[in-house]
């Protein structure tokens, strides 16, 4: 209720700090009411929407080409203990983090879709064309094989032989143009 | 009663418990405003309207007979074989053939050279009844001569296409066919086979009774021997036809030698839901799943078993899903939720937050008493602590937020701020507690809610009646000694 009011009175004013070192190729479009920290580094035509969460804690996090990470949508590098090394969290080309999808994996490559609510722990290395569908949870420690699916409220898991690649293309052109219009973007420091 | 404890099993936390002893979701509990009980599913009659049978995609209504042929199933829509979810329509563009291409060139043939194939974007039109009809009908290979779009089926929700198990793209909708049966030919000679036999004994029985009553009785044995009917050249060659394709049984169905040597591969298998969603073929295999028909929907009336008026009514356009009728708990019953899933200690009191909404735009008085379970209940339940004293929930006001708290907050009598953890108009946080007594089910509690009722019509207001009181049982979760 707290967090209802504070948001109906007016604390808008008050924008998320963005601290860090960021590096946005061209034509890729990031608000400055996301939230990003550290060592971040995003190619071109990618999107990140207002709202959305990307933490470089335990190294640098550098994200491809198209992407298209919308709101409330959150992408960590998590913290590693003391004594282990820097690892960068690098996430492949035309991947979609859908509306409050929590990535923390090592590793996400190309095509993957990550659906509203899934949460992809610290120990997942999410391949190319998979699928986590919404409320969907993977925390173990794994690699998620090319064309992984899972989905539903039991988890299920099966592969696709078939992969189509993503058709977001139009969206995010037409999301470029059309949100600088209405918000503040991260120019690169 | 068996129910109860399965019931209990389900990730649900809060269930209420009907009048009936069953235990259901608040969802599902219907309120008849007129003899004010709360009913669950199972004592209220439904009523099935056989003249309204529609497909739930495309919206298409089908009169019974031609449902009846069509086996219950819509024509032109799919369902997922792994999810059940409609499938979505979408198309491939194809590039025009070199030798048109060249005949007429323009700007976008350098393009669809670069990339041959050219995925068609937001095309997902299964959903909308108008696209999908003009997308089935209408092909549009018939308006740009030079490029076809060709049609595959696709599931938004688990990703699923029809290209996953080698079924070719289409040019139309209306391409796409059921799985042919494997035992079709079969059935058909067994049915063409009984068919023949029937009108086989209609006559022989007429002429029997014909030669009864020319005063010629036939000894009953004639009757039993078979051999008579063997020599029939008719049943004869009905025999042959069953028999070329009657299954052979010499060999026996053996197990491939993949199955000991190999490691299964368990996301390649089907689960048994999905096996008998097809029931004539049963696939085994993820490879082997096959597009279904989507079943038709008819639509329901809900009855009060008490005085027979109607609780729930859909509207009659199939399109609206809007209800003409409409008397759910929902509208009614104080909506009970529980906050997070408690730290429970086993033997000793732990605190179980709970929340309570009230949906309605009266101020509504809610106390709660110890649940007098039958014996069965008592089993399964540990002993609960529950708030002294009646909470009075004030109405929600959209307003609310803007206001100052204190004007809007619950009115607590003495010592009941000990068990309010939170408050704000129409929505009370309570502490009750629970003392887990086993460690090898789930903790769960049980208690009667007893809230004020005010009917919105002035014709139901009863005087006698103004509060109600239905029981809830809550699943705590695991306890740790
Ligand atoms: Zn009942
Ligand atoms: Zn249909
Ligand atoms: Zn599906
Ligand atoms: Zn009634």
């Amino acid at each position: 209720m707290a967090a209802r009011r504070s948001t109906i009175r007016g604390e808008r004013t008050k924008e998320p700090k963005n601290v860090g070192n960021f590096k946005i190729g061209q034509g890729a479009v990031v608000c400055t009411e996301a939230q990003l920290t550290g060592d971040i580094t995003i190619g071109s035509h990618t999107v990140v929407h207002p709202t959305a969460v990307i933490h470089a804690e335990g190294g640098p996090v550098i994200i491809g080409e198209n992407n298209h990470i919308m709101e409330k949508a959150v992408i960590i590098n998590k913290k590693r203990p003391d004594g282990e090394p820097v690892k960068p969290l690098v996430i492949g080309n035309n991947n979609l983090f859908e509306f409050l999808s929590r990535c923390e994996s090592m590793s996400v490559g190309s095509e993957n879709i990550f659906e509203p609510k899934c949460v992809v722990g610290d120990n997942v290395i999410v391949s190319d064309y998979c699928v986590i569908g919404s409320e969907c949870k993977v925390q173990s420690n794994e690699t998620l094989p090319s064309g992984t699916v899972i989905s539903g409220t039991d988890g299920r898991r099966w592969n696709k032989q078939v992969n189509i690649k993503s058709e977001n293309h139009q969206q995010l052109e037409y999301l470029v143009k059309l949100l600088p219009n209405f918000h503040r973007t991260i120019k690169s420091t | 009663m068996a129910s109860i404890p399965l019931a209990l099993e389900y990730k649900r936390y809060v269930l209420y418990l009907c009048r009936c002893s069953g235990l259901v979701g608040i969802e599902s509990l219907y309120f008849c405003r007129h003899c004010k009980l709360l009913r669950c599913m199972d004592c209220v009659s439904v009523q099935i309207d056989g003249t309204c049978i529609s497909c739930p995609s495309c919206n298409d209504s089908v009169p019974q007979t031609d449902a009846k042929a069509k086996k219950f199933r819509c024509t032109h829509c799919y369902q997922c074989p792994m999810c059940t979810t409609p499938l979505a329509t979408r198309f491939v563009q194809l590039p025009p053939p070199p030798g048109k291409s060249e005949s007429a060139p323009d700007t976008s043939s350098g393009k669809t050279d670069a990339s041959p194939t050219k995925e068609g974007t937001g095309e997902s039109t299964a959903l909308t009844p108008k696209t999908s009809k003009r997308l089935s009908l209408t092909p549009s290979s018939l308006k740009s001569p030079g490029s076809t779009k060709m049609y595959y089926l696709f599931c938004t929700s688990c990703h699923w296409t029809t290209r996953e198990v080698d079924i070719p793209d289409k040019r139309s909708l209306l391409d796409f066919k059921e799985k042919p049966h494997p035992f079709q030919d079969r059935y058909k000679a067994l049915l063409s086979y009984y068919k023949d036999l029937d009108l086989y004994e209609r006559v022989s029985s007429q002429n029997m009774s014909r030669q009864v009553s020319g005063r010629k009785p036939r000894p009953f044995s004639s009757l039993l021997d078979t051999s008579k009917y063997k020599k029939d050249p008719e049943v004869q060659r009905v025999v042959k036809q069953v028999q070329s394709v009657a299954l052979s049984a010499k060999d026996p169905v053996r197990l491939p030698d993949s199955y000991y040597t190999e490691p299964v591969d368990v996301s390649s298998l089907t689960t048994i839901q999905q096996k008998l969603l097809d029931p004539s073929h049963q696939p085994s295999h993820v490879k082997d799943l096959w597009p279904h028909p989507l079943p038709l929907i008819s639509r329901k009336t809900i009855r009060c078993r008490g005085c027979d008026h109607i609780l729930l009514k859909p509207d009659v356009n199939v399109n609206l899903v809007r209800f003409k009728i409409q008397h759910v708990a929902i509208q009614v019953v104080p909506r009970i939720r529980l906050i997070n899933v408690p730290k429970l200690t086993l033997g000793e009191p732990s605190l179980v937050p709970v929340s309570i909404t009230s949906p309605v735009s009266y101020s509504m008085t809610i106390s709660f008493n110890q649940l007098s379970s039958s014996k069965k209940l008592k089993e399964i339940l540990c002993p609960a602590v529950i708030p002294e004293g009646s909470f009075v929930l004030k109405s929600l006001d959209d307003t609310s937020d803007l206001l100052d708290d204190s004007s809007q907050s619950v009115s607590l009598g003495a010592d009941q701020s000990d068990y309010v953890l939170s408050s704000e108009p129409g929505r009370i946080v309570l502490k009750f507690g629970a003392i887990p007594s086993r460690e090898d089910i789930d903790a769960k509690i049980g208690f009667e809610v007893v809230f004020s009722y005010e009917p919105l019509i002035e014709a139901d207001r009863d005087p006698g009646v103004t509060e109600l009181t239905v029981p809830v049982i809550i699943n705590c979760g695991h306890s740790f000694a």
